[in-house]
């Protein structure tokens, strides 16, 4: 990401924020889609995330760290919505309804990265989000979640694995 | 085709470009932040003028004050609590009467193919919170005999079927009041005699366990613990439902289930004859 365009925005550049804010955008909605079932739901913590983003970049320090900072932001106001929406008729089960085809033949050949995450099994997909849409380290995983650095090893090339057998019987599937 | 480490992790990186983002969640938000500046500042402003307007009430406030100590004791803090669940104080044995489980009492979830065939979901899921029973069948606009659990799980691996991230489901257990268990009593049943008397009020306030004698074996889902279930998605309850008593303790860090007569820890395979 462009420095300069981050500098701008740090300094009160509309234009320049929304530049910086559309190169994670994708991310962002990995994130809070890997965390929230409903659009909504996902479209009201995006917002707040990035109106505190807009309100708060003079704060940060490094640059570099500008995703990172944002996902940190995001992720914080994820738990937060779980906090004060944990009530009986909260969960919408609209992305949880039983798969009635083949799971293989439902995903279809949809290399989207929520899509690799339906193969994997949920402590996976957290590990996998971390990994790739944070770019944490196994270190910094391993200790964000509490577990041992070579369970999360573990974890993340079993995930790779699933992708990679899915992916080659998709290609046999069709050939 | 084979594909290396390597081709793997270009094709992950690769699938975060290829998500289509809905442009409506941001594009709004793009355009509101103008806005949000200055409703920022003009809250600022209020919050302070609010802030000023207070202070001085209370100084004013305090110099009519008499002496006497009015010391108010600090607030207790109050963070979430959970609902209260009721607790039985007797138990009603159906033993030969409405439900019977249709697979009979399985201890073991070893070698249940068939089952596995049927459950639309066979995964393991972690008890965040048990939000409390019920005996109503929604989808019916009936009350059953045999009371539900209503837990919040967390899926943790999933060995059929596509289900992830929190979600509620029902199991069989619980406790329910007199007054509910009544209103699933048949024309030609009726309450034991020591409730027959008992006031609506208390019908209503006396909470009783139902079981039959193979519900003894049910397990009833504890907070923090993880639980290897087969679910089938029930319209009638609004839920994914554990079919009969097929809910099995299971330890995450050995990766076995807990047989449920003898209490010994079992290797369960997804698929095994």
């Amino acid at each position: 990401m462009d420095n300069i365009i981050i500098t701008k925005a740090i300094n009160g550049d509309k234009d320049a924020f929304i530049t910086i804010m559309k190169s994670v955008e994708a991310k962002m909605y990995i994130v809070a889609k890997s965390r929230l079932d409903n659009n909504e739901d996902i479209k009201d913590v995006i917002q707040e995330t990035i109106f505190e983003s807009y309100k708060n970049i003079r704060q940060l320090r490094d640059i570099e760290k500008f995703e990172s900072w944002v996902l940190s932001i995001l992720i914080n106001n994820c738990n937060k919505f779980y906090k004060n929406h944990n009530n009986y008729n909260y969960i919408s089960y609209s992305e949880n309804e039983p798969d009635t085809n083949n799971q293989f033949t439902n995903l279809e050949k949809n290399l989207d990265f929520l899509s690799l995450l339906k193969l994997l099994d949920k402590s996976e997909q957290k590990i996998f989000t971390l990994f790739y849409i944070n770019e944490y380290t196994t270190p910094k995983i391993s200790e964000l979640l509490n577990i041992n650095e070579n369970t999360v090893k573990t974890k993340l090339r079993r995930a790779r694995q699933k992708i990679k057998e899915y992916i080659e019987r998709w290609d046999d599937y069709e050939t | 085709m084979k594909l290396n480490d390597t081709d793997i992790d270009k094709i992950i990186k690769d699938s975060i470009k290829n998500t289509t983002v809905p442009k409506e969640i941001f594009e709004e938000t793009y355009e509101a932040l103008d806005n949000k500046k200055t409703n920022s500042m003009l809250f600022r402003y209020l919050v302070g003028i609010a802030a000023i307007i207070i202070v001085v009430f209370l100084v004013i406030t305090n110099i009519h004050t008499d002496t006497t100590d009015n010391t108010l004791s600090t607030p207790e803090l109050s963070g979430e609590t959970e609902a209260e669940l009721p607790v039985a104080s007797d138990i009603i044995n159906t033993l030969g009467e409405s439900y019977q489980p249709t697979l009979g009492h399985i201890a073991s979830p070893s070698g249940l193919t068939l089952v596995e065939e049927e459950a639309q979901f066979v995964g393991v899921v972690k008890v965040e919170k048990i939000l409390g029973y019920t005996n109503y069948i929604k989808g019916q606009n009936l009350y059953s005999r045999t009371p539900f659990i209503i837990s919040k799980v967390s899926v943790e691996k999933v060995y059929k079927g596509t289900l992830n991230g929190e979600i509620e489901i029902i199991s069989y257990g619980g406790v329910i009041s007199i007054s509910d268990y009544e209103k699933a009593l048949q024309k030609e049943q009726s309450l034991d005699s020591k409730y027959k008397n008992l006031s609506p009020e208390e019908k209503e306030n006396t909470y009783i366990r139902i079981i039959n004698s193979t519900t003894m074996k049910t397990i009833e889902p504890e907070v923090g613990k993880y639980y290897l279930v087969f679910m089938n998605y029930s319209k009638n309850l609004e839920s994914y439902q554990v079919l009969d008593d097929l809910i099995y303790e299971y330890d995450i860090n050995k990766d076995k289930t807990k047989n449920t007569n003898t209490n010994e820890w079992e290797t369960y395979e997804f698929g095994r004859k």
